[in-house]
């Protein structure tokens, strides 16, 4: 054997030795983690629906008394109340009413929210998402501050948990600190809509204030979501920004206000939409023609048919079918137009009609 | 040294070669599961925390047209439609295109959905070669269902036909012949909200849906079929299409979306021409050209791959279908990897040129070619074993037990990815919940390289020669069963050629 032969056999014995361990290894994982999967599967099946039922007693018949509810929930399940606060917090988001106020104080009694708040500076970030997720779910609204710092926290993940946790709890006087959080991650953009649409009408004055601002300095790139939860609000006193928005050089802006607008409804706004309808880019010219049409603006009618004929496909679709929306008077100009796309929304009104 | 000695040396010297190849296929393979499994935490830890539930609250959902060709699919396609049309998912429409079928495609969506005729507008952004020859919606004008019919022109200028009618800024590219799971829309869509102005296209995992429990085109309960051939694939493609994937997508490498399931933006797909008509592999090159408009443009944009949807595929329970269909994957692979070969070692492709590519010219290009070329090197070192002590051949030319010893190592090697791939995808998803279907892809993991892999390089090697030598393209014979949830029908032969 040469030398140089040594070392190769060595190396084929080796990975032959390694293979046939992570063979067994491989082996025993595959059929111990099915074997295991299915034992805690039916074993959680079991405990599930035990809880479950104890909990629907008491949360929809109120057979015990709320002082001593966790204790009797206790010993009627026979089981720890981790297992039973999981599924409660499972089963919150599905309640209203008596029985959310029910699991709420059962939760409360049992220091669910104290320990969550005590979890928010964990060092791992699936606890620190956990005690975000909790509070949010059951309204903690003394915790507001808590959960806006976790809004500078280094996980994304926990910073989206946190934003939503902060829209649960609806509470506007935390919208700012929303907004921001909202401008300097953009992946939170979404979440940060929701929240901000959560915290409704009280939230408006912030909104309009910022994105007016952000108008007024020509600093409105990263505030298109302030619009979309303007318009997810919808209230009218979000009109004048918006329509001025509308205006702004910001495609985004501009694209994400039509929107609104047409989510507000108000006839107000039927101007400003209908100078956008004129502009050349797509996306906004279909935003400002489905905004019209919900409006129902029907001095709109010929700037939208004007779309119909001469739009890309995208903005004469939406054109067509927003003045469908417009009643007779959409139908018979829609009836003038030579346009295909006039024909098909005609032909798929008819059979809708005919069913 | 005499020429004994250089010959034995030469000799010698290849056989290490070909065992360092098999080490370096098998290594990568290994460490993409790792980053797999990376993948899947991440993805359940968002699961778990910001729950895709909320997309039905979301203010403005982001339309989807999923897209669906179809040639000679009587048998599969109303499944496939009823799957799309389950989908959980806010805003969507379904439009079929019937590219020339020469079967009841057409006819059995009619009789089923109950579609009427109605004059939608087909644009022209896209160029496409057959002609439309009708356009059908589902009852009560309701487009939420729409049904293209055109003179067959292939898979790629359907898919251009489609999106010519799509009507949503997001386009669904799915398969005839696949299943979507009820939430795969809803997981594959959340990338796009998550990250607006990065992501532009994503990608759900594949699976074998052959020999699963199917209800109302949704697959019920995995299972791993009892048939050699399918329950090969099945291993094949939980290591190629859900641990390979999700590993490449970590390192932001992605090259290749299967047209099983994947979701664009229509403004990029339109911006890059569409789906290439003169190429086999059109869905990877759509990949690869939108990987290379995103570096040309230097704005960003990434593709992703979200592992836990799944796209149930029926795959080839016969060898002459099986073989047809990897003779024309690896034509297709082979086209695409030409056409961009440009990309390859540039700094400005990122991960996809420094790594991706290089790794797939390598590793999956050439790969049949390097198997077949150790089987020859095999059967000529038997060969010389025999010989020796004859006087044609000096004793000690070949040490066989090296040999023996280099070709167990790598046999085990690759056997011992595969399941270290099988248990990435049982830590990850646990799709196959009875021990007899891990019996089976345990099974099927060893037979996997005792003839079958030999059998795929030999139809692969087959498909590079045509895409050398040009021939047109052949879509053959396929033979499709269904998924076992529509009335028992007789097998259909499709045949076709684009």
């Amino acid at each position: 054997m040469r030398a140089s032969d040594t070392w190769v056999v060595g190396i084929a014995q080796a990975v032959l030795v390694v293979c046939s361990l992570l063979t067994l290894i491989c082996l025993l994982m595959l059929f111990g983690l099915r074997i295991s999967r299915g034992l805690v599967a039916s074993r959680d099946r079991r405990t599930t629906s035990e809880i479950r039922a104890v909990l629907r007693d008491h949360l929809l018949g109120g057979w015990m008394e709320e002082a001593n509810a966790a204790a009797n929930i206790d010993r009627r399940v026979g089981r720890d109340w981790e297992s039973v606060e999981r599924e409660l917090l499972l089963m919150v988001n599905r309640l209203r009413g008596e029985s959310l106020d029910r699991a709420i104080a059962l939760l409360q009694q049992r220091g669910t929210v104290d320990r969550a708040v005590g979890r928010l500076q964990a060092k791992r970030p699936v606890e620190r998402c956990r005690a975000a997720h909790t509070l949010g779910v059951v309204a903690a609204r003394d915790h507001s501050d808590a959960l806006t710092s976790l809004l500078q926290d280094p996980s994304p993940l926990v910073r989206r948990v946190a934003i939503r946790a902060l829209g649960a709890l609806g509470n506007p006087t935390t919208a700012p600190a929303a907004v921001a959080a909202g401008r300097a991650d953009g992946s939170m953009s979404r979440d940060v809509v929701m929240a901000l649409a959560r915290m409704g009408p009280g939230a408006v004055p912030h909104l309009t204030a910022t994105l007016a601002a952000s108008i007024a300095t020509g600093n409105e790139a990263s505030d298109p979501l302030l619009a979309v939860a303007l318009g997810r609000i919808g209230d009218p006193r979000a009109i004048d920004v918006l329509c001025a928005a509308v205006a702004s050089p910001d495609l985004g802006l501009r694209i994400a206000a039509a929107r609104a607008l047409g989510c507000l409804e108000d006839p107000r706004a039927v101007p400003a939409l209908t100078v956008a309808l004129r502009e050349s880019h797509e996306a906004l010219r279909v935003a400002a023609a489905e905004a019209l049409g919900r409006i129902g603006a029907v001095d709109a009618v010929p700037d939208l048919i004007q779309t119909v004929a001469r739009g890309d496909a995208a903005s004469a679709r939406s054109a067509a079918e927003a003045v469908l929306r417009l009643g007779p008077e959409g139908r018979s100009a829609l009836d003038a137009s030579p346009s295909p796309h006039a024909v098909e929304a005609l032909a798929l009104a008819s059979l809708r009609e005919d069913r | 040294m005499t020429w004994v000695e250089f010959a034995s040396a030469i000799i010698h010297a290849v056989g290490l070669g070909f065992a360092a190849y098999a080490l370096a296929i098998n290594l990568s393979f290994v460490v993409l599961t790792g980053l797999a499994v990376r993948a899947a935490r991440r993805q359940r830890l968002l699961d778990e925390f910001a729950g895709f539930d909320a997309y039905f609250l979301e203010p403005e959902p982001l339309g989807v047209s999923i897209l669906i060709p179809a040639h000679n699919e009587e048998t599969t396609i109303v499944s496939a439609v009823q799957a799309m049309r389950a989908q959980r998912y806010p805003e969507f429409e379904v439009i079929v295109v019937d590219d020339g079928s020469t079967d009841r495609t057409r006819e059995r969506l009619i009789e089923t959905f109950g579609l009427e005729p109605a004059p939608l507008v087909v644009g022209e952004g896209l160029p496409t070669y057959g002609p439309i020859t009708g356009t059908y919606v589902a009852p009560g004008g309701d487009r939420s269902l729409a049904l293209v019919t055109k003179s067959h022109g292939g898979k790629a200028d359907a898919l251009n036909a489609g999106m010519n009618v799509a009507r949503h800024g997001l386009v669904c590219l799915v398969d005839a012949d696949s299943l979507l799971d009820p939430d795969g829309l809803l997981q594959a869509i959340r990338p796009f909200h998550d990250d607006p102005c990065g992501v532009v296209a994503t990608v759900g995992a594949v699976r074998v849906g052959t020999g699963c429990e199917v209800r109302r085109g949704r697959v019920t309960e995995a299972r791993i079929p009892r048939g050699g051939l399918t329950r090969i694939q099945v291993v094949e493609y939980v290591r190629s299409f859900v641990i390979g994937r999700a590993g490449w997508s970590m390192v932001g490498g992605l090259a290749v979306i299967s047209g099983s399931f994947g979701v664009f933006r229509s403004s990029v797909v339109r911006a890059v021409g569409g789906m290439a008509t003169d190429c086999v592999g059109e869905d990877a090159d759509l990949v690869v050209r939108v990987h290379r408009w995103l570096a040309d443009r230097g704005d960003g944009g990434r593709i992703a791959f979200v592992p836990g949807p799944v796209a149930w595929t029926e795959v080839p329970a016969d060898r002459r279908t099986l073989a047809l269909q990897r003779r024309r994957w690896h034509r297709g692979l082979s086209e695409v990897l030409t056409r961009h070969r440009s990309m390859l070692f540039r700094r400005r492709y990122g991960v996809l040129g420094m790594l991706t590519l290089p790794w797939f010219w390598l590793f999956e290009l050439f790969a049949p070619v390097v198997e077949l070329l150790g089987i020859a090197y095999l059967v000529v070192v038997l060969m010389l074993l025999t010989l020796e002590g004859t006087g044609v051949v000096p004793i000690d030319f070949v040490d066989w037990s090296i040999v023996l010893l280099i070709a167990s190592a790598a046999l085990a090697f690759a056997a011992a990815t595969t399941l270290v791939a099988l248990v990435g995808d049982e830590i990850n998803f646990g799709r196959y919940r009875s021990l007899g279907d891990q019996a089976r892809s345990v099974l099927a993991s060893a037979q996997e390289h005792l003839g079958y892999r030999q059998l795929t390089a030999w139809w692969r090697l087959r498909g590079l020669i045509d895409a050398k030598r040009h021939a047109p393209a052949v879509w053959g014979e396929m033979k499709r069963n269904g998924f076992g949830d529509s009335a028992p029908q007789p097998p259909v032969e499709k045949t076709g050629t684009r």
